[in-house]
């Protein structure tokens, strides 16, 4: 039979039955919007976790905190330090200590990562580069990561809010690696704005050139200073932490997303089968007609994949309104590095791909059952 | 000859029982001929004429329709030869309920290869043969038992085939309409010379055979015209 006249034919039957078909392409759909959906977001976490270049900076943090917005340290526990790591390794051992006053604030209806630093110091350590303006200066400058920049349209000298209080953008960076959403501000900025003498979240420390950084690290975190109160990690280690999670995710999704193409390719199947099944009598009048095992294995496939296809095209319509809506609503982060939600072809086609392949060999198997069914015994029950 | 029949046997194993339906059935039938078969319930008529139709194989015996062995038929040469040279009409499910008249009369001659258009053409011509034209978008659903049978009939008809092979075709019907409905197939007979084969236990189709045969306990004997 030609393919047209076939489509045609699988399309009023599918209509006929519309209640079912609807019932399976939406259930189906759902199954395929959350395929999707997950692609999206496995996609956006690999962007996320592009690596940071290495660096041998030392990150000192309280130890028993989940979010570093709740750690606080003092310049009191960095001048110890200092005097403890040069007793042991003699004068200019602790190069630098650099506090950092660090929170998660909305900023325009993103969650954004706030650092208030001593720029001039931070600026080497993170190796963050000016790529536009001059670095902010005084309590009402602040400049953001090109990212953060982007995600607003703002330009040098564009104004925002942050804690009620009008900023002004003095400058765009690029930090190398991470896509985050960052806002930086000098150091006395962040005191004056939380009302903060010498308390703040994180320091940013690096032993001279000539201490292994491991070393360095075991040193500190071994000093009666810190005890287990506060913990010093490698900001390497911490990234690759951060990678490996990532790796997992994505090993995760992966595995997700094949078995929801197969549940979706299952249950078309099973709706065609359930259809197959309760009209034997019709299939054995086509039977009877001359319709080949070849041309009814053929129709049952093609039925099976505009099953397969609505269903994933519709969803795929629900995936992109859901994730309009998302990006609307709110920017998605993480510690305030950007998820960016996509639905990038290559992922909707390989649905597709497999998609299709799973009904090839749904259809393929279920052939194998029709045959042994006995055509006189079905005509005969009319 | 169109049909030759030998010694046709059929045994339906049911569990431990075997059922013999067929029991040493000869028939010759001459091409044009509209025969009858007359038989009470579970004479074998139904098993008669799926055999003649390559739907179901004899357990023993040899037949010839239109000069095709079917005892030693491939599956598929059965299926080709059901699609090239028989039409089929039954009592019931004649018909799939989700496609209008004109569209279950094309699928036979889809089934045979023809074209969209040409095949729609031809469609509404046979429709038009069984007086059926103006209901040609109807489902079964929305037509009368009567019509309903003449579809099939059209159907039965478009593909040209050697034989018609219709099996209480007006079991379900009024009498009336089962009359009008015996009327158009023997002038279809008449008129395309095409052959059929009636099995029935309705009396009255005898007006209209050309041949008339009866089928009891499995077994077929000519019965003289009256
Ligand atoms: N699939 C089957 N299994 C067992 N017995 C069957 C089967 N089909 C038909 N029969 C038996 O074969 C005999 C002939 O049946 P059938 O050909 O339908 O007769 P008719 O059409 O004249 O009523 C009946 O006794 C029936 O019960
Ligand atoms: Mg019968």
């Amino acid at each position: 039979m030609r393919l047209l006249a076939a489509l045609h034919y699988l399309l009023i039957d599918l209509l006929y039955e519309w209640g079912r078909s609807l019932l399976t392409v939406g259930s189906l759909a759902l199954i395929a919007c959350a395929y999707l959906l997950i692609t999206s977001l496995s996609v956006a976490f690999q962007s996320f976790g592009e690596q940071a270049p290495p660096t041998t900076n030392l990150l000192l943090i309280s130890s028993d905190v989940l979010d570093p917005v709740d750690s606080t340290l003092t310049l009191e526990l960095l001048d110890n330090l200092r005097r403890y790591a040069e007793q042991a390794y003699g004068p200019g051992a602790l190069q630098a200590a650099v506090p950092i006053i660090f929170r998660h604030m909305r900023v325009e209806d993103s969650v954004v990562q706030l650092f208030a630093v001593p720029l001039d110091q931070a600026a080497r350590l993170k190796e963050l580069q000016l790529v536009e303006g001059r670095w902010p200066e005084g309590a009402h400058q602040a400049a953001a990561s090109r990212w953060l920049a982007q995600q607003h349209g703002w330009q040098i000298g564009s104004r925002f809010e942050v804690y009620a209080r009008t900023f002004t953008l003095t400058g765009i960076l690029d930090s190398p690696g991470r896509k985050t959403l960052s806002l930086w501000m000098p150091y006395t900025a962040g005191q004056e704005m939380f009302d903060l003498r010498d308390k703040f979240q994180m320091a940013f420390l690096r032993m001279r050139s000539d201490i292994e950084p491991q070393e360095a690290r075991s040193f500190l975190e071994q000093s009666p200073l810190l005890s287990d109160q506060y913990a010093v990690y490698l900001e390497e280690q911490l990234n690759e932490r951060y990678t490996q999670v990532t790796r997992t995710l994505l090993a995760l999704t992966s595995m997700i997303n094949l078995v929801a193409l197969l549940v979706i390719t299952f249950g078309a199947y099973n709706a065609a089968w359930l259809t197959l099944a309760e009209r034997s009598p019709e299939i054995a009048l086509l039977q009877v007609l001359g319709f080949s095992q070849g041309n009814l294995r053929a129709l049952l496939t093609m039925r099976l994949l505009l099953l397969s296809l609505f269903s994933y095209v519709a969803g795929l319509g629900l995936a992109a309104w859901s994730i309009s809506r998302l990006k609307n609503a709110s920017s998605w982060s993480i510690q305030g590095v950007q998820l960016a939600l996509q639905l990038p072809l290559l992922q909707v086609l390989l649905g597709v791909a497999l998609m299709t392949t799973f009904c090839l060999l749904g259809a393929w198997m279920s052939g194998r059952e029709q045959r042994s069914t006995e055509l006189a015994a079905l005509v005969r029950y009319h | 000859m169109i049909i030759q029949a030998r010694g046709l046997e059929k045994i339906y194993r049911r569990g431990a029982q075997q059922v013999a339906a067929l029991r040493g059935v000869d028939l010759d039938l001459q091409a044009g001929e509209f025969a009858v078969i007359l038989g009470p319930s579970g004479g074998g008529k139904s098993t008669l004429l799926h055999v003649l139709g390559g739907i179901d194989r004899p357990s023993a015996g040899q037949v010839r329709v239109n000069g095709f062995a079917l005892e030693s038929a491939s599956e598929s040469a059965l299926t080709r030869f059901r699609r090239d040279h028989i039409g089929f009409i039954f009592q019931f499910y004649n018909l799939l309920p989700s496609l209008s008249a004109l569209d279950n009369v094309l699928l036979s001659l889809l089934a045979k290869g023809w074209g969209w258009q040409a095949a729609r053409q031809h469609g509404l011509e046979m429709l038009a043969q069984v007086g059926l034209a103006h209901r040609s978008g109807h489902r079964p659903a929305e037509l009368s038992g009567g019509e309903q049978q003449r579809v099939a009939i059209a159907r039965a008809l478009s593909v040209d085939p050697a034989l018609v092979l219709a099996d209480e075709p007006t079991g379900d019907l009024d009498s009336a309409t089962a009359n009008e409905l015996l009327e158009l197939m023997a002038d279809l007979n008449r008129s395309l010379g095409k052959t059929f084969i009636i099995a029935t236990h309705n009396q009255e189709t005898c007006r209209f055979a050309t041949s008339l045969f009866e089928m009891r306990d499995g077994r077929l004997s000519p019965k003289g015209m009256s």
